[in-house]
Formats: structure tokens, sequence, C-alpha cells
């Protein structure tokens, strides 16, 4: 064998194997939901696969045979899960098919531990590689044909999903390429010429990404909730264990060649030297992870702390609207957004001068923008409430104003169940879509930004009644005094002042009460 | 924002997305519903203000609220807009119109009515089509079957009239298979197209069927013909698929073999069947029979547009929210203001109705439209406020017929008073007093059921019988009347039935009811009173020895 075929012989397994084993451990941190929960049953399969492969030609206890077992029961669960999976990415529901499937797929593996459908394998090694030599037996057509039938069921529930909705077949595209590419890593696995290398485990792990894309497309999960620490944490110790075992002997004599024959016992250097390898592992895993995943996150993060540090430390709207205008456009390619709050007569009107605006936006208290809102729990696309039954209520010129400013998302400002304000942004300037981190950072704002929003709307009312006399509403004395003294501060040389006094203002308070006097 | 086809929708989005989209009005609560309708109404109102047409209708002021546009604007009836819409006034209508519509009005010396479409009254139409589309494949909520490619037939009477409208509509949202196409049914007479579709739909298949019911139910009659006509020529194989050559062998064979005559069910696997029409109700049994699968009926017409649709269940209508702002008179009123014309009647909304009550439905278009508190004459039938089984929180309705003053045959007339009386007196008939109702045949066919005295003081009097006066009216019908020669041309019936009353036989019978009987559609006690009358005083009417 050659070098390269040795190294493909043990490597692509070991890959496939840490592949599959790396996702299912990301899937730990995700919202387990039924497609989530099947995608890592799927991968169980895989795991047992793969890794069974890979034990079996590492020769680890309790021998090659079991693990050549332990993977075919992988390969024997994958029509199985894969059907679990198909369901449940479509949503349908019923059990009696799960259950026929479930139990037969049971059958199978009983019997491939009880040798029904191949004698069991002769163990044949040459020049360090690992092969087996079995005959099969007649009741392996009837293993086949189960594997046949539940692939086939599996077909039709897709075709009956696409026969439903078109629209479910771009979602899968994903899907199918990852089938594609396992049925061709088993089929190549079949020509001669390609038997060093296990291009079924290979194909299997490709699969197993092509799936977790389709999954992470599909917003089952974000890639900041799956990118942990943890999962860099198992990743760094199964390559750590790995690289151990694959040069423990060359370590031991180097380390006992710089010892010169005078260290006790070269095994405890050994281990501080992979446990330092393990470190460095995790530490360089860890950066790669946050520079692809996490910086964003992180730094979104903070600039959320920035703004919720900065709006608390004023009660001025204006001055809050303008921190959130920046906020949003600084990690939003948008050119402008409106900010409408809520104006004592229930309509919404946008800021002025806030990004000096040619236009201003008005909502009345009717709109039925401001309903759907009531209905959803935070931000949305404009094109999803436009096409509600909710949209139907607009009116042809909100729909123009809406679309003439290219309104693709709408951010409510809610406090109290009472929308207090909601910000509409327009499409990106690189015309793509909002992103699910995107979305995720604007409900932190909105979140942040109400609180602020409605204590500085307090502000301005307790501000506005403690200027201005609750009987006639004019402004009072104290309003008085603090515009003389803006005046005087402004031009302390020249202020005239004149007075008014009225006579008989008392007498007729009392005579004609105080509603008519005032 | 570029707006997406409804075929790239298709393709693109989850069936729950477009469901939600199309259909998601049938999820409204009532008061939901209802803020929908009044917020259209004051766009309306305030389109309605900027124009003659409006100011003419409302005065000066705009009213604030529902409750004062109905308190203050007056029920209207074409009359009210016929010298501005007949002459195509434009400038004077609240919305700029981008296709005008067609319909009979009166027939002879009013021919036409015509009613302005504004391209937001399209957009809604369009919409409200759609949904429709996919009701008509659903069988449970949220499930439906419509496919780009899909091969559609449709009887449906072309442009100008209301029904033109829908393949014109539904074609640049998505690529169905119109047999025959717009573009060549263009060039074809109604009839032409229709039978032009029917060998078409043969010859590849057919998913989905839209059609006035009365040319369906046609259609569905002549199908017996077709099949039965046994030979198939070299020429009818020409272009025909595998599949449905199968079909037609398959279902001779099995015909044959249980000896009953082919269905369409036989050799079409309808996915949606939608039938427009005032009919509908009747021939729906028979269609799901014939067809198998039942007809989503849907209801609206010229000036109301697509109005309301069955759902899945198929058991009722419910109204588009954005088509018009829709008020009811309770029949009770009705009849008292047809009696009283100086009487208005109260209307309800859609919040007000009643289960099992009947009403006038009085419409207010949306969108520029240029209708307000129109009475288009349509009676229907609130079967239920809300519907359980189906989750629905709003009213549903069922569609009655033309009010009584008017006679509708097969959906393609509207034979009134006025009318009757002009043919008679083009037709120099020696017809005292008449009276005619509206009737259906033992295969559910409705026709004009003309009861007649004759002068016998004329000269011809001794050579009228029923059979004379038929033809002779019927000819003269025709000629006066083009929807009605339409009928015989494109249903193949004739649909009049004359009974001869000696002279003075309605008279008498009015003396003792003590009341006039209304000359169109007599109350049906009236009528079961006269024909008891007539048996008990031994008046023998034209037809009996």
């Amino acid at each position: 064998m050659s070098g390269l075929s040795q190294i493909f012989f043990t490597t692509i397994p070991f890959i496939a194997f840490i592949a599959n084993v790396f996702l299912f451990f990301t899937l730990l941190s995700a919202k387990k939901e039924g497609p989530v929960r099947s995608f890592m049953g799927l991968l169980v399969s895989f795991i047992l696969w793969t890794g069974g492969s890979y034990f079996m030609r590492l020769q680890l206890v309790p021998g090659v045979v079991f693990w050549w077992k332990v993977s075919l029961t992988g390969i024997f669960l994958v029509p199985f899960m894969y059907y679990l999976l198909v369901a449940a990415y479509m949503g349908q529901k019923g059990r009696f098919l799960k259950s026929l499937w479930g139990s037969i797929t049971l059958l199978m593996i009983i019997g491939n531990f009880m040798n029904v459908f191949m004698t069991t394998p002769e163990i044949i090694m040459s020049n360090a590689r690992i092969s087996s030599s079995y005959d099969l037996k007649w009741p392996a057509i009837i293993a086949v044909a189960f594997a046949v039938m539940i692939f086939a069921s599996t077909l039709n529930t897709i075709n009956k999903a696409v026969h439903d909705d078109d629209g479910v077949l771009s979602s899968m595209t994903p899907l199918f390429i990852g089938v594609v590419i396992m049925m061709l890593g088993i089929a190549l696995n079949m020509i001669p010429a390609l038997t060093s290398v296990p291009t079924d485990t290979l194909a299997c792990a490709i699969n197993a990404c092509f799936i977790y894309y389709a999954f992470y497309k599909k917003r089952f999960y974000a890639m900041s909730q799956i990118t942990s620490k943890g999962s860099v944490f198992i990743v760094s110790i199964v390559i750590t264990a790995f690289l151990t075992s694959q040069f423990f002997d060359e370590l031991y004599a180097l380390v006992e060649k710089l010892g010169e024959g005078h260290l006790q016992n070269p095994l405890i250097f050994v281990v501080v030297a992979a446990v330092t390898t393990g470190i460095l592992i995790f530490l360089l895993f860890t950066h790669l992870n946050d520079g692809l995943f996490v910086r964003d996150q992180l730094r979104r993060d903070y600039h959320v702390k920035d703004f919720s540090k900065a709006v608390s430390s004023t009660l001025r709207m204006d001055e809050i609207l303008m921190l959130l205008s920046n906020m949003i456009r600084d990690e939003i390619p948008i050119r402008h957004m409106y900010l409408c709050m809520r104006t004592d007569d229930g309509r919404y009107l946008s800021a002025k001068n806030l990004q000096n605006l040619d236009s201003s936006l008005c909502f009345s208290a009717d709109h039925p923008l401001l309903e759907y809102i009531g209905k959803k729990a935070g931000g949305f696309l404009y094109e999803d409430f436009r096409h509600s039954a909710c949209g139907k209520g607009m009116f042809e010129e909100e729909k123009k104003e809406l679309e003439n400013l290219g309104t693709e998302y709408v951010l409510p400002f809610i406090d109290d169940n009472k929308v207090i304000g909601l910000a509409i942004l327009p499409g990106k300037e690189n015309r793509k879509a909002y992103t699910y981190s995107e979305i995720d950072y604007l409900e932190s704002v909105s979140s942040v930004a109400s609180i602020a929003l409605k204590n500085a709307m307090l502000y301005e009312e307790l501000e506005n009644e403690a200027q201005h006399d609750v009987l006639t509403g004019l402004l009072n004395r104290r309003a008085l005094n603090k515009r003389l003294q803006k005046c005087m501060d402004a031009r302390p040389s020249q202020l005239t002042l004149i007075l008014f006094h009225t006579d008989a203002v008392s007498p007729y308070h009392e005579l004609y009460r105080n509603d008519e006097a005032e | 924002m570029t707006t997406q086809r409804f075929s790239e929708k298709l393709k693109k989005r989850s069936s729950k997305d477009i469901w939600e989209e199309y259909c998601g009005f049938l999820d409204l609560s009532i008061d939901d519903y209802m803020k929908i309708q009044k917020r259209l109404l004051k766009e309306q109102l305030e389109n309605m203000a900027r124009c003659d047409l409006g100011k003419r209708i409302m005065g000066d002021r705009i009213p604030a609220t529902a409750e004062e546009f109905r308190r203050t604007v007056p029920l209207t009836t074409y009359e009210d807009y016929a010298d501005i819409i007949l002459a195509k006034d434009d400038a004077k209508l609240p919305g700029k119109p981008v296709v005008w519509l067609e319909t009979t009005w009166e027939s002879g010396s009013r021919p036409v009515k015509l009613a302005p479409y504004t391209r937001e009254m399209l957009d809604v139409y369009s919409n409200n089509i759609l949904a429709a589309m996919i009701l008509s494949t659903s069988v449970r909520k949220g499930q439906f079957s419509v496919r780009n490619g899909d091969r559609a037939l449709y009887g449906l009477a072309p442009l100008p009239y209301a029904t033109g409208l829908f393949p014109l509509l539904i074609a640049p949202e998505m690529d169905l298979r119109f047999m025959p196409s717009t573009k060549e049914a263009a060039n074809l007479s109604f009839s032409q197209q229709n039978k032009r579709g029917f060998s078409l739909a043969v010859k590849g298949g057919l998913d989905q069927f839209f059609g006035m019911s009365s040319v369906v139910f046609t259609i569905t009659r002549n199908f017996a013909s077709f099949a039965s006509s046994g030979n198939f020529e070299l020429r009818d194989l020409a272009g025909m698929s595998p599949k449905m050559l199968y079909r037609i062998l398959r279902a001779k064979y099995i015909c044959k073999r249980d000896n009953r005559p082919m269905q369409p069910k036989d050799i079409f696997t309808l996915k949606g069947f939608v039938c427009v029409g005032t009919d509908t109700a009747l021939f729906k049994d028979e269609l799901e029979e014939a067809w198998g699968m039942r007809p989503l009926e849907i209801h609206g017409g010229t000036e109301p547009a697509c109005m309301g649709t069955e759902t899945w269940s198929r058991n009722g209508l419910v109204f588009f929210p954005d088509n018009a702002f829709y008020e009811f008179i309770p029949k009770a009123e009705m009849l008292k203001n047809e009696a009283d014309p100086s009487y208005i009647p109260r209307t309800l909304t859609m919040n007000e109705v009643a289960a099992g009550e009947d009403y006038e439905i009085v419409l207010t278009s949306f969108k520029g439209g240029a209708f307000m508190r129109y009475r288009p004459g349509d009676m229907y039938r609130c079967v239920r406020v809300k519907n359980d089984k189906d989750g629905l929180d709003l009213p549903q309705f069922e569609y009655i017929d033309r009010v009584p003053s008017v006679i509708d045959i097969a959906g393609f007339t509207r034979i009134t008073e006025a009318s009757i009386s002009k043919v008679i007196e083009r037709s120099r008939l020696a017809v005292g007093r008449w009276f005619a109702l509206k009737e259906y045949d033992e295969g559910k066919r409705s026709f004009l059921h003309f009861f007649v005295e004759i002068d016998e003081d004329t000269r011809e009097s001794a050579y009228l019988d029923e059979q004379v006066i038929r033809e002779h009216f019927s000819v003269y019908y025709r000629s006066y009347d083009h929807d009605y020669k339409d009928l015989k041309r494109l249903l193949g019936m004739d649909p009049l039935s004359v009974t001869l009353l000696p002279v003075g036989c309605i008279s008498s019978f009015e003396e003792q009811m003590g009341h006039r009987l209304r000359s169109i559609n007599p109350d049906a006690h009236d009528m079961a009173q006269l024909r008891r009358w007539l048996a008990e005083n031994d008046i023998k009417t034209g037809g009996e020895e």
C-alpha cells in the first residue's frame, strides 16, 4: 500500500468521524425542535458508521469484528433515520409508518449482530491495513429490500410534500445534493481501484455537512448558537486524543532521546506535551471560531451595551432617537430610516431633523400596521404584513408611501403591550435580505430603546405638566421664570419685560367659579 | 419593491405562506373584518368627495364614520350613475378606469350597464380570484394543490363581461395552460371557445375548470352525446395524449361493462372546479355527481366585482373584505320599499346580519370604484353568522336570486316589467292583464312562465292559443333582447312557457285577495292561492281541456 493510500485509509474515516461528532455536539446547544432531534438521530447513525469504521482500522478493543458490526449498525440505521428526518422536516404527522420502519430496522440490527445476513467476517491484515472477508447469506436480500422500501417511503413523503407545496423543493436542494454525494461515495467504494480510499465514510461526512447547511438555511438554529466554547473544547479534546494516539511512540522516543537516559519517567513529559498541545489547539480553535462566527456577535453585543449606557444617561427624546438612529445605521447598511413616535392624539409621527430627511412619515391611529404590530411579538418584514389579512386595510396612498421608501423591515418599540414608536427600515444598500443575526440585533436594540423611549416620554409628560396650568393649559409662572432666565442668559444686556395687570380677577373667580373665570 | 408573480410564489414560498396571503382573510374575526371594511370605506369616501359623481350622491359633506355614511347617503340604483358612466366620463369618476365591464341592464331600450374598474380594483379582483382558485383545490383548511402548468378549461363569457376578466387576470400571475389560450379565444365566439376548450381537454387532460354554472351544466349534459358518439376518427386521435387515450378507452370499457352512461369524471380528474352564476346552487349536486368534485361557488358581477367565495367545505359564501363595503336590506324592508318607493329601508352591516334571514345586498365599491350604496338587485340568505366547524368567525351566505322585480334566466338575462311591456307593445298581441314568474323544469333549468289574458273583443283572439302566443312572444323577445337570444344560441334553450287565463281572471282573484298581484314574480303564497282559486272555481286555463 502506498503512503498516500495509507493516509487515506485511516485519516478519511477519522475526519468523517470527527466531522459527525462535531456536528452532533454543536447541535446539543441548539433548540431541540422535531427536525433538529431527528437530525441528531441521523448523525448518531453516521457516527456509528464512520466511528465503527475508524475504530476497526485502529483495532481498538473489544475487537475488529465488534467495530465492524457497529459500523454496519450505523449503515442499517441510515434509511430509517433519513425517513424520520424527512418526515420531521416536512412537518408530517402520523405514527404508523414510523413505528413500522422503526421495528423493521430494529430487527435488522439484531439480525446483524446475530450474523443472519452474512457470515462472521474474517479479518485479514496486510501491510497494516485491515480488510474483511465474509459471505452474504440469502436473508441479506430481505435487508436490502427493506432498506429500499424505507428509502422509497422517504421519497414518497418528499413527493407528497412537493405535490402540496412547490416551495419545499428549493429548501430541500442541499438535502438532495447531500444524498447524491453519499450515494456516489458508496458507489465509488465498490470500484476495485478505489477500495483503499473509504469514499463511503467521506461522502457520509460531506452529506452531514449539507444537511447541516439545509437546517441552518431553514433557521432551525443560528450559527452563533452552535459555535459555543463547549463545542470547540470537545473538538480540541478529540483532535488531541487522535494526535496523541497516532504519534505516541514517536513522541515517547523523542522525550527519551532529549532526556539522554536521565529521565526517570518520560511518560509524564509525554502527557504534559499532549495536554499542552490540547490547550494550544483549544486556543487556536477559539481564536478561529471568534474570528469566524462570534466576533460579529460580540461586537454587536458591545454595541448594544454601549447604546444601553448612552441612552440611560439622558431623558431627552431627540437625543435618544439620534443615538438609536446612529446605532442601527452603524450595523445595518441602510441609507436612512424613519423613527416614528406616538403623539398625544394616537398618531405616530417621524422625528424631525433626525437625518435631514426631506419627507416625514405619519401613521394614523387606525393604521393596520399598528394593529399588525399588536399581533406580532417583535419586528417583522414589511412584505409579511403587506400580504397579511391586516394589510388589506391599507389605503393605496399608504401603500405607495411605504413602498416608495423601500420599506423592508418594521421594528416596533413596545412597552407594557403599548406601541410607543416604530422604526421603518428600508432595504439594505447591498440589496441583500436582512439576516438572522441582524434581526436578532435589531430586537436587542428595540428592547433597550423601548425602555429609554418610555422614560423619555414620561419625562416630557412630567415636564409639560410642571410648566402648564391645569385649567387653562397655558404656561405657568415656573415656565415663565425658566424662559426669562433663558432669555437673560442669551442676551444679558438687552431685555425688556412688559407686565399686564388685570383688575378684579379674584371677585370674578368667586362669582363665576374657576372654570368660567379661566 | 418588486411584486412577485403568483407562479414565483408557488415555487419559492411555502404553501402556508401562500395560504395566509390569499386565504388569510378567512381567519379574521368579525371585528377585524369590520375594521378593514370601515377603513377602506373611509378611503373610498375621500376618493368620492373629490369627484363630481361623489359630490352628486353625497353632497358636500364627507361622512366621518360608517354610521354617518349609512344615515346620510341615499341608496342608489344604476339610474343614478347612468349619465356619467354610460358616457364614460372619466373626469367625473373617483378613480381612473383602466377597464370598462359591461352587462345587461334591462335589455331593449336600456340594453347595457357599464362599470369602470381602476388598476387598484383589478389588483384586488386578481387577488380574490386567486384565493378562489386556491380554495377550489382545497378539501381542508391550509391544504391546496395549484401548480404552474395546470390545464384549465374556462366556460366563461368573454370581455366585456365580468367573467372575461378571470383568464386575463390569472394569465399574468401564473402559467396556467388555458384551453384555448386567451389569445386564441379572442378570435373565437363564446360557443366556439367552449367547444375548442373541451376538445383540447379531451386530448390533453384537464386539471381546473372555471365556468358559468349554466354553461358548465350544458357541457356536462352534452358530454353524454360526446361519449355515446362512439367511434373516434383518426383526426380525433391526432395530438391526443396517451394518458387521455387510455382513460377514454378504460372509461368506455367500464361504462359498457356497468351499463351506464359515461360521465366527465370517468376521464377527467379535476383538481379545482369553480362555478359562477346565479343558478349555481341548483346544479351543484348534479355537477358533483358528474365531475367527481363539488364545484366551488363564487359570486360577483359587473358592478360588485368578485364578491365572495365558498371555502374548502363548499357550504356558504364568505365575502372578501377588501372588495366593497357591504350592507344588507332585510327582506321585509325591501318589500316595504318596493310597495312604497318613498320608504327608506334600513340596512345592516356584516356584523349585524342574522342567520336564516334573507337580504338584498347594497354595495359601496372600494379603490376608486364608482358605486356607492348601490343596489345591484341580488338577494342573499345568511346561512350562519359563524362556522365553528371550519373555524370561521364570519357570516356565510347563499345566493337566492335576483330581487323579485327581476327575472334572471341562467345568469344571462334580466327580464323586468318594463321589458315585457315593451315586447307586448311591439308584438301588438291583444294582451290584457298579465304577470310573469321564474320557474324551474324537471331538469332544474329555469324558464319564464308568462300568465296572460287575451282580450276577447279583438279579431285575433280566436286564433291565439298558448302555442301561438309563445312563438310570437319568443320571436319578439329575441329581437328586442340580445341576451335572451343568446340563451337559445349558447345554451340551446327557449325558456318560455305561456299559460292563457280567461279574461278578468286576474282582477277577480285580486278582488278576492284584497291586493294586487305583482306583475313580476308574484309572491309564492299568492301563486299557491291563485292555483287553488282556479281549481275551486273550475276555471280552465288555456292549456287545459
